[in-house]
């Protein structure tokens, strides 16, 4: 079989899966939307104020997110014996693993999709004529939190409170993607000369590759 | 080869190690405190040959938990997996001391006992989250081999993450450029009061002193995992009698 496929077939199932209940979709969209407009409230209603603090917010609420739903996404493996049964089938583990985080990722990019064009709205910021750079940042930095979190979800399948253990395995990791991903947005959204925003892009790119290798390579061992 | 495992295996190397890195490490003290005071910095250099001494040791320890969780997936013999472990805990307890050492140094050299600025800062602290959830997860797992295998994935995944992590937070600080001390400076007044030899001397007691622990806590967890399986026994014959 085409190692494309088998990665397709295992997207598929979880969209399929995600398609009839939307549990995951549902309660990781709404606590982001709730995180967006909490930090409205903290940082007070100047909007010069939370104009220059939207990229922060909007990744604070991305990172959330991602956790939310990778946590959920092993969590559906764990119950009957789903991973077991997943494992057995006679594909390598690292096509089980990409497949879990291209199903993660679609997950997540519609999260995105939904929620940069209304943190942007309230927020009041403008990025007409710069929409293709800020949507390349936002999707290099959900694919990285996506690549980190499905993996560590996975490796703390079934273990108890791993949903209070899940933000501190995987928060540390990321910072770079969060650091890059600030950086990026803010940059193209302030035009600000002194932000290089295609070095911070490459960086993302560079982590994004370099723990797609080491994720992969490490999932057999994750979950054997 | 033979005489060689017999001097590893010897119960008397332990002690003897620790003994000596108490010794090596007063000989560091001495010579830190019976130095002049820095020409720059005066009597704040004195915590150095302390806060470089841990530092070092805390990455010597991360670095060796990824190599020994390595080996553990590669032989699967618990030993390194004991390794691993007491190797991360070693580091955790070093890094802490780190951490707090370099706080009180960088409220009179700096102003501040912490800054968001610094790269090395704000990596150390991220490196500590890491391996405090690393050690977190082990807590979590009862299976003993569930446990060795996962926690050697995240020590690995880790150590791919520190250079990672250092070089972002570089990039980052430096575009908010903050007035540290770099560490080229530090090494310059080093050498001008003489408290140079204390800090060598220092590195190498710190490094005698995380073989001994090294040693001390693998020896500790051996006993741990001999007495667990000795429990299983006896519950096991338990289990029997009463049938």
């Amino acid at each position: 079989m085409n190692p494309w496929h088998i990665i397709w077939a295992i997207a598929v199932k979880d969209w399929r899966v995600e398609g009839r209940a939307r549990d995951v979709l549902a309660a990781t969209l709404f606590f982001a939307v709730l995180v967006v407009t909490i930090l409205a409230f903290a940082f007070g209603p100047e909007s010069a104020k939370l104009r220059e603090a939207a990229p922060g917010i909007l990744w604070v609420a991305i990172a959330f997110a991602s956790i939310l739903a990778a946590s959920r996404a092993f969590a559906a493996e764990s119950e009957d014996g789903a991973l077991e049964a997943l494992l057995l089938y006679p594909v390598p583990h690292e096509l089980i693993y990409l497949g879990k985080l291209l199903g993660n990722l679609g997950l997540m990019l519609l999260i995105a999709v939904v929620i940069t064009p209304f943190t942007l709205i309230i927020y009041g910021v403008d990025i007409s004529g710069r929409e293709l750079p800020f949507g390349l940042a936002v999707l290099l930095g959900v694919t990285g939190f996506s690549i980190v979190s499905s993996f560590q979800s996975a490796l703390t399948i079934n273990l108890r409170s791993r949903e209070s253990l899940l933000p501190v395995l995987i928060f540390p990791v990321v910072v770079p993607v969060i650091i890059a991903s600030v950086k990026a947005t803010v940059g193209i959204i302030t035009k600000d000369p002194s932000i290089d925003v295609q070095s911070w892009l490459q960086l993302l790119l560079g982590f994004n590759l370099v723990y797609l290798v080491v994720c992969t390579l490490a999932f057999p061992y994750a979950v054997e | 080869m033979l005489t060689q495992k017999k001097l590893f295996d010897a119960p008397w190397l332990t002690p003897a190690l620790g003994l000596l890195s108490v010794v090596v490490i007063s000989v560091s003290l001495f010579f830190t405190f019976t130095a002049q005071p820095d020409v720059l910095q005066g009597y704040l250099t004195r915590i150095l040959p302390i806060h470089v001494g841990a530092s070092w040791l805390a990455y010597l320890a991360f670095g060796l938990t990824a190599v020994f969780g390595l080996t553990y997936l590669i032989t699967r013999n618990y030993h390194w997996d004991r390794l691993s472990a007491a190797s991360s805990e070693i580091g955790v307890v070093f890094i802490v001391l780190s951490l707090f050492s370099g706080a009180l140094w960088g409220r009179p050299a700096w102003g501040a006992y912490w800054s968001w600025g610094d790269a090395r800062l704000t990596t150390t602290a991220l490196m500590l989250m890491v391996y405090v959830g690393m050690l977190m997860v082990r807590g979590m797992i009862e299976d003993t081999g569930r446990r060795a295998r996962v926690s050697a994935v995240i020590g690995i995944v880790a150590s791919v993450g520190v250079p990672i992590n250092y070089l972002s937070v570089y990039w980052w600080s430096t575009l908010h450029q903050s007035p540290t001390l770099s560490i080229v400076e530090r090494r310059s007044a080093l050498q001008n009061s003489g408290i140079l030899i204390g800090f060598l001397v220092g590195l190498l007691g710190f490094t005698i002193l995380y073989v001994y622990l090294l040693r001390l806590r693998g020896q500790l967890a051996l006993q741990q995992a001999r007495l667990e399986e000795h429990e299983l026994e006896l519950e096991l014959k338990g289990v029997l009698a009463h049938d």
